[in-house]
């Protein structure tokens, strides 16, 4: 009874305390300073009256006070905090601008303040921005924010020239990366040297990794939130940069002041410059036969942002990218009786594009957000094989060309309806649906054989039925917050998917709670349950690029994988932060290839040819340490990981360890900023090294029996030296590790600002394994013996890049700053 | 602009040249331990005819030398568990020290047969398998190419009774045997008798996936059952050949004959990837060695087409 007569008289003086005074709209908008973008999730914060607002997807922000001085904390991930003094007379819209903590912050690992959105707030979250990227070590001149992924905790990459990232022990085909909400199929360019992203055409890079937002669905390991830049809404800026292997040109500015944006950026490889002579030179005397390589990419990003009012903006962004790679060579052999000429041409090319439109309104509490996004990636190897028989000594010539074309492709359709929906600084909702639909062209091969006239004698065209698979899911996300201690979020998908006639559902429930004993540090743990309906078939030691997407259907189940994480962070004021992770993830229906399969053959259902029926655990620790202020910055990472596969059809159904199980992961960054123009990194990289399977021993038997009457004698068929092998992935090669070195001399001129970038990659020249494979030799006795021989191909690689920036209109001066 | 252009170039080259000199292959030597050698025994027996076992040595990975054969192994042949001889070594090839261990008995369908081979370092090595019996089928000739239609696909049926007694495996195969004519130095033709056994025949009850030019299948789904199964094939017809006759043969295999034969069956790799590749230990029935003792029993009908 004592407490209810409490709650009523504190009840009426609040009330009493509210009619005493006015009360006005506090509204506005945050922007980066220099490009104009917009900041979403920023926060406001006035301590003293512990009053919190935070900026939607948009930069907007509107609350509702009290007339009276406040003093806002204005801060976000990235960017310097500011400070800023308001006294609230009227109805007040303010225009706030952040300048990005060049200085600082390179690599934000979430700090999981309190007072963030339902959306961006969650454990392991990493926020990379393309500005950080610009000071790290150059490769061949080109700096790529792939290559800065990997300095983060809990990801690594597979083997020098491997393709995808590795994150907690998963495979790279488990990691969803978006483009302004489009998810990109191709990633890398040629063996990964270089990602598809320019540097111009990203704002910044989310990538989560424990607690994935329920908004993003489909895989089991991390999401790659990547935002386009949008361009500066202020003033025109462009620069064009030159490297060792490719060019560059960037224009981005308004179209209508503070309206309407747009961001243009091209790249191109000019290393078949250079490669072609130089390998058909190389190929000549390593072979004796003619034979040549030539390498080629393009990229073309762009995106338009405009603001039609206060409540509706629509942006645009577009991107397109191709490799192409060519192998060509002559054979010709002279025997007395003949001169043969075989010649392959073998041609190969892959190529990216998505395109998203986005609405986004608002209307009351509620920030709604639409996206239509289409994603399209295809693979196409085509082969070219001719035969020139030359009859001696009659001269009769005969030619017979086969052309062999194959293509494989994935399509995609999506729409998604994301809603924020800010019930008050307590509560938090986020909600919405996905659906996308999904075509699938596995394979189709075209064969056909020519005469020495150049007719077509035999022809044949083979493909796999298309699969079309409908994901749909409807999700929700609530936040409770309580005081500045502790935060609560739970979220549930109800993920449903469709592929021949099958349908699958999953309820995939997540949660996570966060507690901040003290300013400044946060524990937390979180686990989630997710499911993946499409699987990439590649190797990453084989061609130049063979990446097959294909489909969960009735005969091959979605991957599912159970995640469970938990962790420690402290964040210094003084710039100091150091973190601790572990968490241990359970994966089920992987896949693999069956023994001998080859996806992109002929005639063969391709789902007879994988094995879907793996189990995969994953467990480990991530340990990162931050300094993040002053002209000294530094960053290091360590992961210890154990990652495991079991197929009841490989290793004699034994758990064996994955590929990629590499025990111990250590990075470290160190940037030093001397004067104005000067600044310098140094980064280092360390990696057990990859798994193989190693021989035991080999014998002569028979192959198979071809000759059926004398199939009764041994090893008068086909004889062939057969291996034995240990248990698989049993060795474990050379760790890989290399210490790469950048500086980067800054000049401004009026308008206009070069910057010249010297880079070593692998300062201490280590051999960091490319690939393995079998030579045969002979020892000094004259004995024939085989070998393993490891292949480098990235020794010490000195760069210079050289860039050129322009802006026809200064920035503006920093907003009031205290 | 062209003399900037080949600066560029001279620049480039030159900077690949110094990195392709400096990078590097290195032998990997590995620490893990290999295997220890042991038998190799390599084994096809066929009803009405003698036993022909060839054992070799294994080597390690390293060893890229000769295939050693080994002459100084005591084979003991069994039949149904009971001591039948024990076998002579014939040399067949003196260079290469190719040569088998020869039975004098001939073997008999529906029997077990046991080897067991000691070596005087190697140790003892043992196999067993079953030797079926020659299947009982009729076959006819649906469809063939002929000298109107030359590239006309064929098609054949066969019929047979599965027994119910055993599990039983089968594969069917397609050959021609042909007299093909070869033009000497003088103009003259004569005929030389030429065998192609690479026809591919593939059939719904039996999928071939690999186009192997044998199609491999079990009982499974027609156990003690009269079976008829249609083969499609791609025939061959040419009006330069004197002769020409089309085999079907049609075998009733040993379980181990089946499993090693169709473990090392690939489809054709068109080197788009590396699944073809996959380390893979082939399973047999070899106790204490590697390699095979399998069996088959065959029956044939012959069309002669020209």
């Amino acid at each position: 009874m004592k407490n209810v007569y409490f709650l009523c008289l504190l009840l009426i003086s609040v009330t009493l305390h509210g009619y005493g005074q006015n009360r006005f709209i506090l509204k506005g908008k945050i922007t980066e300073q220099k490009s104009s973008a917009v900041i979403a999730y920023a926060n406001l914060f006035d301590s003293i009256q512990n009053i919190y607002a935070a900026t939607d997807s948009n930069g907007h922000f509107e609350i509702q006070l009290n007339e009276g001085k406040y003093s806002f904390e204005i801060s976000s991930v990235g960017y310097q905090t500011i400070f800023k003094e308001i006294n609230l007379i009227k109805n007040t819209e303010l225009k706030i601008e952040l300048k990005q903590d060049i200085q600082l912050d390179e690599i934000v690992v979430s700090s999981d303040k309190i007072n963030k959105t339902a959306q961006n707030n969650s454990s392991g979250m990493t926020t990379l921005s393309s500005m950080s990227v610009e000071r790290l070590p150059a490769f061949l001149g080109e700096k790529d924010i792939m290559k800065a992924v990997l300095l983060t905790p809990g990801i690594q990459s597979g083997q020098e020239g491997a393709r995808g990232i590795f994150v907690r022990g998963g495979s790279p085909d488990q990691n969803l990366v978006l483009f302004h909400h489009a998810p990109i199929y191709n990633v890398a360019h040629i063996y990964n040297f270089l990602s598809v992203f320019t540097l111009e055409s990203i704002s910044k890079m989310d990538i989560h990794k424990s607690y994935i937002p329920v908004q993003f669905g489909g895989r089991l390991s991390a999401v790659l939130d990547i935002e386009p830049n949008f361009g500066n809404t202020d003033s025109w800026k462009g620069d064009y940069s030159i490297s060792f292997i490719t060019q560059k040109f960037h224009i981005e500015g308004p179209i209508k002041k503070n309206k309407t944006s747009f961001n243009f950026s091209i790249r191109d490889c000019h290393a078949g410059l250079f490669l072609y002579p130089l390998s058909k030179k190389q190929y000549k005397s390593a072979s004796g036969n003619e034979g040549s390589i030539a390498y080629y990419f393009f990229d073309m990003n762009s995106a338009i942002k405009h603001q039609v009012n206060e409540k509706n903006t629509f942006s645009w962004s577009f991107y397109v990218g191709q490799d192409f790679y060519n192998f060509t060579e002559l054979k010709v052999t002279n025997t007395t009786k003949k001169t043969e000429k075989r010649s392959t041409d073998k041609r190969l090319k892959w190529m990216n594009a998505v395109n998203t439109l986005e609405w986004n309104t608002k209307f009351k509490k509620l920030n709604i957000s639409n996206f239509y996004n289409f994603s399209w990636y295809q693979l196409n190897p085509k082969q070219y094989l001719g035969l020139e028989q030359i009859k001696q000594p009659s001269g009769d010539k005969t030619n017979t060309s086969t052309d062999y074309f194959t293509k494989s492709r994935i399509m995609e359709h999506g729409w998604q309806t994301n809603i924020e929906h800010t019930i008050n600084k307590m509560h938090l909702l986020n909600y919405g649906f996905k659906i996308s639909d999904r075509n699938f062209l596995i394979n189709k091969v075209n064969y056909t054989v020519r005469d020495t006239l150049g007719n077509v004698v035999d022809e044949k065209e083979f493909k796999n039925p298309t699969v079309n698979a409908i994901d749909f899911y409807v999700y929700a996300d609530y936040l409770f917050t309580w005081k500045d201690k502790l935060e609560l979020k739970g979220g549930l998908q109800l993920f449903t998917y469709t592929a021949s006639k099958k349908a699958f559902f999953y309820a995939l429930p997540r949660a996570e709670i966060i507690y901040h004993p003290i300013v400044g540090m946060s524990m937390r743990a979180s686990a989630g349950y997710s499911v993946q309906p499409l699987h990439l078939l590649t190797n990453n030691t084989g061609d130049i690029q063979n990446d097959v997407w294909v489909p969960a259907t009735k005969n091959i189940a979605p991957e599912t994988a159970w995640q469970v994480s938990g962790g420690v962070q402290y964040d210094h004021p003084k710039g100091y932060s150091a973190s601790i992770d572990g968490y241990y993830k359970k994966m089920d229906h992987l896949t693999d290839y069956k023994f001998g399969t080859t996806f992109l053959s002929d005639r063969i259902p391709w789902e007879t040819q994988m094995i879907n029926t793996g189990k995969g655990e994953a467990y480990g620790l991530e340990v990162f340490f931050a300094k993040t202020k002053g002209q000294f910055t530094a960053w290091c990472k360590y992961n210890l990981g154990w990652s495991t596969r079991q197929f009841p059809e490989l290793n004699q159904g034994k758990p064996f360890f994955y590929k990629y199980d590499r025990r111990h992961d250590v990075s470290f960054v160190l940037q030093y900023k001397l004067k104005k123009h000067f600044d310098f990194s140094i980064a280092w990289t360390y990696g057990t090294g990859w798994r193989m399977t190693t021989p035991t021993s080999s014998y002569a038997s028979d192959l198979t029996i071809v000759s059926y009457d004398q199939a009764n004698i041994p090893l008068v068929g086909t004889q062939a030296m057969i291996t034995n092998w240990n248990e698989r992935n049993n060795y474990i090669l050379p760790a890989y590790h290399h210490l790469d070195i950048g500086m980067n001399y800054t000049k401004d001129a009026k308008r206009v600002q070069h910057i010249l970038n010297v880079s070593v990659y692998n300062v201490y020249n280590n051999f960091n394994i490319f690939t393995v494979y079998q030579d045969g030799d002979t020892d000094i006795n004259g004995n024939k013996y085989k070998k393993y021989v490891k292949l480098s191909i990235f020794p010490i690689l000195p760069s210079i890049g050289y860039s050129v920036k322009f802006q026809l209109k200064k920035d503006k001066n920093q907003p009031t700053e205290k | 602009m062209r003399c900037i252009q080949n600066y560029r170039f001279i620049f480039y080259s030159g900077i690949l040249l110094a990195f392709s000199i400096i990078s590097c292959q290195k032998e990997i030597k590995f620490t893990s331990s290999y295997a220890p050698i042991k038998q190799v025994i390599n084994c096809n027996f066929t009803p009405d005819n003698s036993l022909n076992v060839n054992i070799s040595k294994s080597k390690t990975p390293n060893d890229f030398n000769s295939v050693e054969f080994l002459n100084d192994c005591k084979v003991d042949l069994y039949e149904n568990n009971i001591f039948l001889e024990t076998m002579r070594y014939k040399l067949k090839d003196t260079l290469s020290g190719l040569g088998w261990y020869v039975s004098t008995y001939k073997l008999k369908p529906a029997k077990l047969y046991k080897i067991i081979s000691e070596h005087p370092t190697l140790g003892i090595a043992s196999a067993e398998e079953f030797l079926p019996s020659r299947p009982l089928f009729t076959a006819n000739l649906l469809q063939h190419a002929d000298s109107i239609n030359p590239t006309r696909s064929g098609k054949f049926s066969i019929t047979f009774s599965d027994s119910s007694q055993f599990k039983n495996y089968y594969f069917i195969g397609v050959y021609y045997k042909i007299l093909k004519p070869i033009v000497d130095t003088l103009g003259d033709t004569t005929y030389k008798v030429d065998y192609n056994f690479n026809i591919v025949s593939v059939s719904n009850d039996a999928p071939n996936p690999a186009n192997f030019n044998r199609t491999f299948f079990t009982d499974d789904n027609f156990e003690g059952q009269t079976k008829t199964m249609i083969f499609d094939f791609n025939s061959l017809y040419n009006t330069t050949y004197k002769s020409i006759e089309m085999i079907i043969e049609f075998s009733n295999i040993g379980y181990n004959f089946y499993s090693w034969t169709t473990q090392q069956i690939k489809p054709p790799s068109n080197n788009l990837n590396e699944g073809a590749d996959e380390p893979f230990n082939l399973v047999s029935n070899i106790k204490n060695g590697y390699g095979h003792f399998s069996s088959f029993s065959s029956s044939f009908v012959t069309f002669k087409l020209r």
